[in-house]
This record gives structure tokens, C-alpha cells and sequence, in this order.
């Protein structure tokens, strides 16, 4: 799904996207109670590379995925409630459970291949480096 | 901590689903808090309440009881400086208070937290549990 329009924004296809989620199932509505797995994702940008913040509470390694194929980068999360607490003993639940999977179209000048993520306190960043071509380089002026 | 934070009960009758929005709460200290998601459930011996509070650590975690009022505050660590490029989503601390009836027995309470879930048990003080009363024949 191609989800992003690169042009020269390279984050403008997000906002786009961002906002047909709002729209669809609003970041805080919940129905009846029980709230659908939509993990937001933050991007911050620096000289180095792009790192990709998600904050995925009480998932393990074994739960989750991170792909990157050529330009697509493939994230996908599975949570679910212990198996031994049945429906009827629920006073409450709030906390998003299920699959979900989402793809994003990574900008051009990062090295796919030193993609790295790590989870910690339940919250997942996503580092992927700029290619070397793609970095600003300093010029060394030579006095004559 | 703060006026505008709301009260729920925990009690051991089931509760009636109530709609809130995730709710910020002033802070005197200056950070910003939201409402934590969370799961209640029942057993026999307790109830255990399930927060999501990711990028929270142990020595974040201010748990507190005061007149079976339970506050739940949990501070994030370390919050990075830059602006992100793209943001659906702003980190925050959490904070969530929780009125208990005497249902619980509110010196055996114990709290973990792991991978930003915090995990309170509450357990049922005795004459809560439920008991097989013996029918004699009379």
C-alpha cells in the first residue's frame, strides 16, 4: 500500500495519512470500552539519520517485526490479554489489544541496511542511518 | 496532586463502563500528565489493575494509598529535547487515582512494572473472598 506521496516533503504524505486515521477512528474514541491497536509513530530527523519512535507497552521482542525492503519500511505488532482472565471478570479494559501493521515509505539517502531498532520500557525507536553519499560533508578549504 | 483529576471506584461489583477521554491533568511540577489506559479485572482473591505507561521506569513510579484513595503517578524518564519532524503522538507522564471500597485490603497491595506496563494487585480482605457456606440437612 503506498501509503506516502514523497514530493519535495518528504513527511507531507504523513500528515495526509494522519489525518485520514483521525478521521476514521479518532486517536481517543473509544467503542464500547474497547480500544483497537493503532500504535502512533513519531519521526525525528537530525544530521545522522531519521529515528522512528513508537511507544509499544508490554510487547516483547517475539512480538513484533521491523522490515526494511528497499524503500518500505514494515512494522508489525501483535498484543493480546492473558489467556487465563476470562471476558466476565473485566470491570475495565481500555488497553488497545490485537494486530496491527503498517508500512511506511522511507525517504531516499538512508542506509536500509543499518537499519536498528531497540524496545525499551516499552517503547520502540527505529534508527536508520543516512547513507554516507547523503551526508553533509565538510569541505576542507585549503589556504593558497 | 490536582483538583481536576477524577475519582473512580474499584469495587468488587461490576462497574458501569463510563466514556472519558484521555484527560490532562495540571501539574504543580511543571510536567504534563495524561490518563493511563486501563484493564481492571477480578478473581477470587483480588483485583488487578493494568496500566500502560511506557517509557516509564521503577524509580519514576510514585505509587501512593491515603484514606483508600490509590494515586498512580508515573514519570517518564529522560525526554528527548528535539522537536520531532512528524508527532502523532506527544510523550507524557501519567497519572490516575482510584477510590477503593473495603472490598480491599489495602496493606497487601503489591506493584510491578515491566516493558511500561505496571501491574497493581489489590487483594480482597478475607471476609470479601467468596466461601462455600455448607448446607446442612435439617
Amino acid at each position: 500500500m503506498d501509503i506516502f506521496n514523497w514530493t519535495l516533503d518528504p513527511w507531507s504524505g504523513m500528515r495526509q495519512f494522519r489525518r485520514e486515521l483521525e478521521g476514521a477512528f479518532g486517536r481517543f474514541s473509544r467503542a464500547a470500552g474497547v480500544r483497537r491497536l493503532t500504535p502512533p509513530l513519531n519521526v525525528n530527523q537530525d544530521e545522522e539519520g531519521v529515528t522512528i519512535t513508537a511507544e509499544l507497552p508490554g510487547t516483547k521482542d517475539s512480538d513484533l517485526s521491523v522490515e526494511v525492503e528497499n524503500d518500505k519500511l514494515r512494522l508489525k505488532v501483535k498484543r493480546a490479554r492473558p489467556e487465563d482472565i476470562k471476558e466476565e471478570q473485566y470491570h475495565r479494559r481500555e488497553r488497545p489489544m490485537g494486530e496491527f501493521s503498517r508500512e511506511l515509505r522511507l525517504p531516499a539517502g538512508l542506509d536500509a541496511e543499518k537499519v536498528a531498532a531497540d524496545l525499551k520500557n516499552g517503547v520502540l525507536m527505529i534508527h536508520l542511518p543516512k547513507a554516507e553519499a547523503a551526508r553533509a560533508r565538510k569541505i576542507a578549504v585549503a589556504a593558497k | 496532586m490536582a483538583e481536576t483529576a477524577k475519582m473512580e471506584e474499584v469495587k468488587a461489583t461490576p462497574m458501569v463502563e463510563t466514556e472519558e477521554a484521555r484527560s490532562e491533568v495540571e501539574s504543580t511540577r511543571g510536567e504534563r500528565y495524561v490518563t493511563p489506559v486501563v484493564d481492571i479485572y477480578e478473581t477470587d482473591d483480588e483485583l488487578v489493575l493494568v496500566a500502560d505507561v511506557p517509557g516509564t521506569e521503577q524509580e519514576g513510579i510514585d505509587l501512593k494509598i491515603e484514606n483508600r484513595v490509590l494515586e498512580i503517578a508515573a514519570h517518564r524518564m529522560a525526554m528527548s529535547k528535539d522537536e520531532p519532524e512528524y508527532a502523532e503522538f506527544r510523550p507524557a507522564s501519567y497519572y490516575r487515582a482510584f477510590s477503593l471500597s473495603d472490598v480491599i485490603d489495602s496493606e497487601g497491595i503489591d506493584a510491578s512494572l515491566c516493558d511500561g506496563v505496571l501491574t497493581v494487585k489489590l487483594p480482597k480482605s478475607p471476609k470479601a473472598k467468596p466461601r462455600t457456606i455448607d448446607v446442612k440437612a435439617g
